[in-house]
């Protein structure tokens, strides 16, 4: 399973109304003034859209070693591929 | 002590967008309690009541902005927009800090609570969208104003049910008196029309099934109303040093809890708010021109009311101009007394006293000159809007006609 940057793109412009071009591999959330709340509701709509389960909380969104970090469009893409495909094998071993 | 004036007032509500054409029902005498049908199928319910008509939220927030904002948090805002537009006042960070925000709420984010349990309860959906919070909090009106208006002085919202507006306008009368504040933006939003808010009040068994009917004979209870009014108060001397046009001045206010009944309203309670409002404003009883009522439409609340007014009275009494306009912007419970407060100033200003519409006929348990069906020409010097709750919370509040309308 490959999840495009396109595809994580598009969410990301269509909960934060953010301006799609602006999203590359390298734009930085914060510089795009995506706030917290936001954040949180991209994560809701990439869950919803591809069906994975992101172990994200508020409060340990700064903390690397829960792997949850999301400083740029390119994180989440990273993110939502290694969970989609750590989810497809454990749905398959069970 | 400061005196405390209105330097700005904003309306929206069931008779308008905003306080012009609020104006001018309320001197026509129109009513807004209608019909309204919500859900559908089997859980399809029809309720007279008195809606916001026409309003488009999109016109008024950026769809970033309002996704964060139930029904409840538009109308404040919508309202202040209004109100501090008016009062001329720009928020600068020295000013921002010397203003308090309070507003009243009954509900909250009530609309945004039964949207929300609908999709867990009946649509099985396995979770809630992330900004479920921020949008239901009760205090999220009030937190949106001073992000708007760049407020960092005192915020909360005062929930006392259909006291919470007038409960909320006599704290911020009482933080700009004090000095605590130089402005205070204060007032009530409400936005109760939603299935699972209709259906508790219809089972409380107090909802009117034709219309709202203050002090009329053949008053079958109440019709819920929603939307919200927001004031600009600030000292006298504030609004003087910048030239501001004053609307009117808050003179004192009234409160106290009946600690008897739940539900059950109290003569006791409500004179005693009365008199405490007069005594806070330096009145005598015999200066009040005009009561805007709590008058409800229940048989109970307009019956011990008018006791209430003839123990505060007295002889008075019989001079007294006392009318309920909730028979035309129904009763918006957290909203009520704002809205009623904006009535009350827009009478002061255009000379005549509100009438209680839908009046079939007196009944002798409401025997007040309740102004029927008919706006009357009349000039308003001092005036009070009474409050009385669910809860036994009664709150009151006095006030002048502006100090340059003489």
């Amino acid at each position: 399973m490959q999840i495009t940057e396109a595809e994580v793109a598009e969410v990301v412009a269509n909960e934060a109304r953010v301006d799609r071009a602006l999203l590359t591999r390298d734009a930085d959330l914060a510089e795009l003034d995506i706030q917290s709340l936001e954040i949180v509701e991209i994560i809701f709509a990439l869950e919803d859209k591809f069906g994975i389960e992101i172990p994200y909380n508020a409060n340990s969104a700064a903390d690397k070693t829960t792997g949850v970090s999301l400083k740029t469009l390119g994180d989440i893409v990273d993110m939502v591929n290694r969970l989609a495909n750590e989810q497809l094998k454990e749905a398959a071993v069970g | 002590m400061n005196r405390v004036v209105v330097t700005g007032v904003g309306v929206i509500s069931a008779l308008g967008n905003n306080s012009g054409e609020y104006a001018e029902a309320l001197q026509a005498g129109r009513s807004a309690i209608g019909p309204l049908n919500i859900m559908a199928g089997e859980m399809a319910g029809s309720w007279m009541a008195a809606e916001v008509p026409n309003f488009d939220p999109a016109a008024h927030f950026e769809p970033r902005k309002l996704k964060l904002l139930d029904r409840a948090s538009q109308f404040a805002l919508v309202a202040t927009a209004e109100a501090v537009k008016e009062s001329g006042l720009a928020f600068t960070e020295e000013l921002g800090a010397r203003t308090a925000v309070i507003i009243g709420s009954g509900s909250g984010g009530a609309v945004t609570t039964d949207e929300s349990y609908y999709r867990l309860y009946a649509e099985r959906e396995p979770r809630l969208h992330p900004l479920t919070i921020p949008k239901l909090m009760f205090n999220a009106a009030a937190s949106h104003i001073t992000i708007d208006h760049g407020i960092t002085g005192p915020s909360f919202v005062i929930a006392s049910a259909c006291s919470s507006a007038n409960s909320a306008i006599g704290m911020a009368l009482q933080m700009v008196r004090s000095g605590a504040v130089d402005v205070a933006i204060t007032g009530g939003t409400e936005a109760c029309l939603n299935f699972g808010s209709l259906k508790s009040w219809e089972a409380l068994r107090v909802m009117a099934p034709d219309t709202c009917r203050p002090f009329s004979k053949g008053r079958k209870g109440m019709v819920l109303g929603e939307g919200a009014a927001i004031f600009v108060l600030e000292t006298l001397k504030h609004a003087q040093a910048r030239g501001a046009a004053i609307r009117a001045e808050i003179a004192g206010a009234g409160m106290s809890s009946d600690a008897q009944d739940i539900a059950v309203p109290a003569v006791a309670g409500a004179a005693s708010a009365m008199k405490a409002c007069l005594r806070d404003a330096g009145l005598d009883a015999g200066d009040v021109d005009y009561i805007n009522a709590h008058g409800t439409g229940t048989q109970a609340n307009d019956a011990v009311e008018t006791q209430a007014i003839h123990e505060v009275f007295g002889q008075h009494a019989g001079k007294l101009f006392v009318s309920s306009t909730k028979a035309m912007h129904g009763h918006a419970l957290g909203a009520a007394g704002a809205l009623e407060l904006a009535a009350t100033i827009i009478a002061m200003e255009r000379r005549f006293v509100p009438p209680t519409v839908n009046f079939l006929e007196a009944d002798p348990s409401c025997d007040l000159d309740h102004v029927p069906n008919e706006a009357r020409a009349a000039s308003i010097g001092v005036a009070i809007s009474n409050s009385f709750a669910f809860g036994g919370h009664n709150a009151v509040i006095a006030v002048r006609r502006s100090p340059s309308a003489y």
